[in-house]
């Protein structure tokens, strides 16, 4: 019993950490210019993608989460100078634009890639025991993985020059600017940052989850829950909150019903948005 | 018309009102001044609905109304207006109107009063225009006609006077004292003592929180008090 | 000229490039609406299987986008749950029909009820605490959150598989609307109806306090419109709209399913209504010929279709946030400035 809580548990914050990456990219995203981008869930497909091509073609796990991470960095940046620099005054026209985005990245990926699912051969496979339990290798990796990302990107954006503008700009876009640091190159960073996590995690979900154009919507929706929880704009809150939902969707899921999994996240969500709407935390931005 | 009784308000650990208490009588033109920080921005809320006070009551025509919702105050005939240009950018001068007469005040005239209103702040050449194509002076008038279309019987007008050039606040001036000659009572807050002074008939005054004065301009001016809150906060004789 | 003075006439400026003005005249309406009826009638009299079939999909289409204008056209409130209800609003009528033997016009006021209480439950705290992109979020779980349950309970609903429809609307006044024709005219006739509805709205009171309420809901509430009532009552209204135009697909595709609430469609509305024009009487439905019947017209395959969507979405938000509707209404005010 005590096992099974703890087998629970431990997929549940590995799933949680999944989802803490993907939320990462949102909250930051939304605290500076207060846009929730729809087409978040894209740059983690297209990780996923770039990441089994890269493996298809012979070469290791770590060359292709690398090259999805840096490829979904410098895809963050682009849509940043191109599209949302242009609708910075009005959220309204964000919001449509990244609605928009989505269809055109999700056709043109289904177009290309054919929709039929694409598995990936994970780096490592089988299990492994500790101590009574009896862990899934690559779910394990996966959780040390994406653990260790966003215990590294909290301390970049703590010790970090550009991590502190970050912060400073996500507190107030004004007051930065007047303390010297460069708004432009900030703003694009955070697209920049928040895709490259979005691709590790894709890549991190390919050695795990069948490939196919349509993958993004799951996380996305993950990601939009938790960095709600955990209050827009917060990177603590979405952190906690991301291992928060992992927990309760495996518990939910193993104790209650497994074909609910997904709406256990959305009455979390509903309930926080009433109830807590600065988040977990009181940290992040209160009515927009 | 309004009574304050004991308000008292602090965000965190900073006493932002302390005990405020005045009467306001019907028909008056009052002003609420101030140096900055003083606390007025937080006063004028409380009495519009927009913060409830955590100490005090405040009485309006003899009710209380502490923790009315802001449209619930309108209604019942207390109307604010905005600090800057706020109208509805979208709409037509005449249906910023129509929206203001919407939620009118029980009991308050109708038909005739968008014409008197209109004509009264000389806004009928733009009746039609879209309500953003207006000058600031003219919107300002404009929010002023609003909050009057709803049948307010108490008018704050919070900081109107700013940012107009010289001709606008002598415009603005006198579509205020024509106001009051309506029977309107309205409390006017604002930077600009000269134009406050020149215009009200009684001025209180707020310090770090606290009523330091209420009387006369040429009296609360005049007061050590008040000189001492104003130096290197401000200017008495100009604005 | 001082310089806040200067800077807020510019802003100004910039603000009325930029919004379109509304327009509360009853007139144009009134004829536009007359003109879509004549429209709209003629499949009728010239038959065509696959117009009549391919007519009475847009017209319900088309409606719901045009009760989504409702609430976030005019009340400015970012709903994306609309095809939830759409879905809630077949599910509605079809158990109706089905576990209490009603008939289908008989179900149609008490799906409008049912769904009209539900939407106002959900409406009310979530209007109440939050907008803009907290509503969003609150709508778009709610959806998701119906889908799901409807796709779960097996026994009440069919679960995932969806449930058929055996029944039609039978025959009203010597006149089938169970036949394609009747549908046709059944579908028309709500679309018809929710356009009225939208005119009345637009040019009454009740409709400029929503105007009111998007542009600015502090200055409404100061000048006494109780903000939230206003915008539940918004949402409500298109929530019910857009159930009942779901009980008409219901007997119109023989056939509902949990898909129908999915949170896509509910985006896909919304980039109709964006791409139409928000706020305006016209442009859902120019929006809805525009995203349905364009790759339809031009016949491109399902990915190619819904791509060039997303480009048009995009390159519309950039560079044409009024909507269609918005631009041919600046092109003709500007012919009719040209013209004094």
């Amino acid at each position: 019993m005590l096992l099974d809580i703890l087998q629970t548990g431990l997929d549940g914050v590995m799933v949680g950490s999944l989802y803490a990456m993907v939320a990462l990219g949102i909250t930051l995203v939304f605290g500076l210019v207060g846009i929730l981008n729809f087409a978040h869930g894209q740059s983690v497909m297209l990780g996923a993608y770039v990441c089994f091509f890269v493996v298809s073609a012979g070469y290791s796990f770590w060359v292709g989460a690398i090259l999805a991470t840096l490829a979904m960095g410098v895809f963050g940046a682009l849509l940043e100078r191109a599209v949302f620099r242009r609708t910075l005054g009005d959220p309204f026209a964000g919001l449509a634009v990244s609605l928009g985005l989505i269809m055109i990245v999700e056709n043109v990926a289904a177009a290309g890639f054919t929709p039929d699912p694409r598995f990936m051969d994970p780096p490592v496979s089988g299990s492994f025991a500790l101590g009574p339990l009896v862990l899934s290798s690559q779910r394990s990796l996966v959780l040390v993985i994406s653990s260790a990302l966003v215990a590294g990107f909290w301390l970049f954006l703590q010790r970090a020059k550009l991590g502190k503008a970050i912060r400073a700009m996500s507190q107030s876009r004004r007051g930065a600017a007047l303390v010297g640091v460069r708004v432009d190159t900030v703003s694009r960073s955070i697209f920049a940052v928040g895709g490259a996590l979005a691709g590790a995690a894709g890549a991190l979900y390919a050695s795990l989850f069948a490939v196919t154009p349509f993958m993004g919507a799951t996380p996305l929706t993950k990601g939009f829950i938790i960095a709600a929880l955990g209050g827009l704009g917060s990177v603590p809150g979405a952190i906690a909150a991301g291992f928060l939902l992992g927990l309760a969707e495996s518990f939910g899921s193993r104790y209650l019903s497994a074909s609910f999994r997904d709406g256990y996240g959305f009455i979390i969500l509903i309930l926080a948005l009433l109830f807590l709407p600065t988040g977990l935390f009181g940290a992040g931005k209160e009515r927009v | 018309m309004l009574r304050l009784q004991g308000i008292s308000h602090h965000f965190g650990g900073l006493e932002v009102l302390r005990n405020i208490e005045f009467i306001v009588a019907e028909g008056e033109l009052l002003g609420l001044i101030g140096p900055n920080g003083a606390g007025k921005t937080t006063l004028f809320n409380v009495i519009t609905g927009f913060v409830h006070p955590q100490r005090g009551r405040i009485f309006f025509r003899d009710r209380d109304v502490t923790g009315y919702p802001t449209y619930r105050l309108a209604r019942l005939g207390l109307v604010r207006t905005f600090q800057g240009a706020r109208t509805f950018a979208n709409l037509s001068v005449e249906d910023c109107l129509r929206v203001a007469r919407y939620r009118r005040v029980a009991g308050s005239d109708r038909g005739g009063e968008l014409e008197k209103v209109v004509r009264l702040l000389d806004l009928d050449k733009f009746a039609t225009g879209q309500a953003s194509s207006l000058t600031a002076g003219l919107a300002r008038l404009l929010g002023i006609a609003m909050a009057l279309s709803t049948g307010a019987r108490l008018l704050l007008l919070d900081e109107p006077a700013a940012g107009l050039n010289a001709e606008e606040t002598e415009v603005l001036q006198m579509s205020i004292r024509r106001l009051q000659q309506t029977g309107v009572t309205i409390v006017v807050v604002d930077h600009n003592l000269h134009f406050l002074m020149n215009l009200v008939s009684r001025a209180i005054v707020l310090d770090a929180g606290r009523l330091i004065a209420d009387g006369p301009p040429a009296t609360v001016t005049a007061e050590p008090r008040v000189i001492e809150a104003y130096i290197g906060g401000g200017d008495l004789a100009g604005g | 000229m001082t310089e806040e003075v200067a800077r807020s006439r510019t802003q100004a400026a910039h603000v009325s490039a930029q919004k379109l003005r509304v327009k509360t005249s009853i007139l144009p309406g009134v004829v536009g609406w007359l003109l879509l009826s004549l429209l709209l009638s003629v499949p009728i009299v010239y038959h065509s299987r696959y117009i009549v079939y391919l007519g009475t999909l847009l017209a319900l289409q088309a409606a719901v986008v045009v009760s989504l204008n409702i609430v976030m056209g005019f009340a400015g409130q970012f709903a994306l749950s609309q095809s939830a209800f759409f879905g809630f609003g077949a599910y509605a009528s079809a158990l109706l029909v089905r576990d209490l033997g009603l008939d289908f016009w008989a179900s149609l006021p008490l799906t409008a009820a049912m769904t009209a209480l539900l939407a106002a439950a959900v409406g009310y705290p979530a209007m109440r605490f939050t907008g803009g992109i907290h509503l969003a979020l609150i709508t778009f779980a709610f959806g998701e959150l119906l889908r799901l349950l409807t796709a779960n309970l097996h026994d009440f609903t069919g679960g995932p598989q969806g449930m058929q429809i055996a029944y039609t609307p039978g025959i009203v006044i010597g006149f089938d609307f169970g036949s394609a024709r009747g549908l046709y005219v059944l579908a028309c006739g709500f679309l018809l109806l929710c356009l009225l509805i939208s005119i009345v709205v637009r040019c009454s009171d009740f409709g400029r306090a929503l105007f009111a309420v998007r542009d600015d809901e502090t200055l409404a509430a100061s000048l006494g419109i109780d903000v939230t009532a206003h915008k539940v009552a918004a949402f409500t209204l298109a929530s019910t709209l857009a159930a009942l135009a779901g009980a008409i697909y219901g007997v119109f595709a023989s056939f509902i399913s949990p898909e129908m609430m999915s949170a896509s469609d509910s985006i896909a509305i919304v980039g109709m209504l964006i791409v139409g024009g928000p706020g305006t009487t016209a442009g859902p439905i120019l929006g809805t010929l525009i995203f349905v019947g364009l790759p339809e017209f031009l016949r491109v395959a399902k990915n190619y279709r819904l791509l060039l969507l997303g480009i048009i979405i995009v390159a519309m938000s950039l560079y044409s946030p009024k909507g269609v509707a918005g631009d041919i209404d600046r092109l003709v005010t500007g012919a009719r400035r040209r013209g004094d």
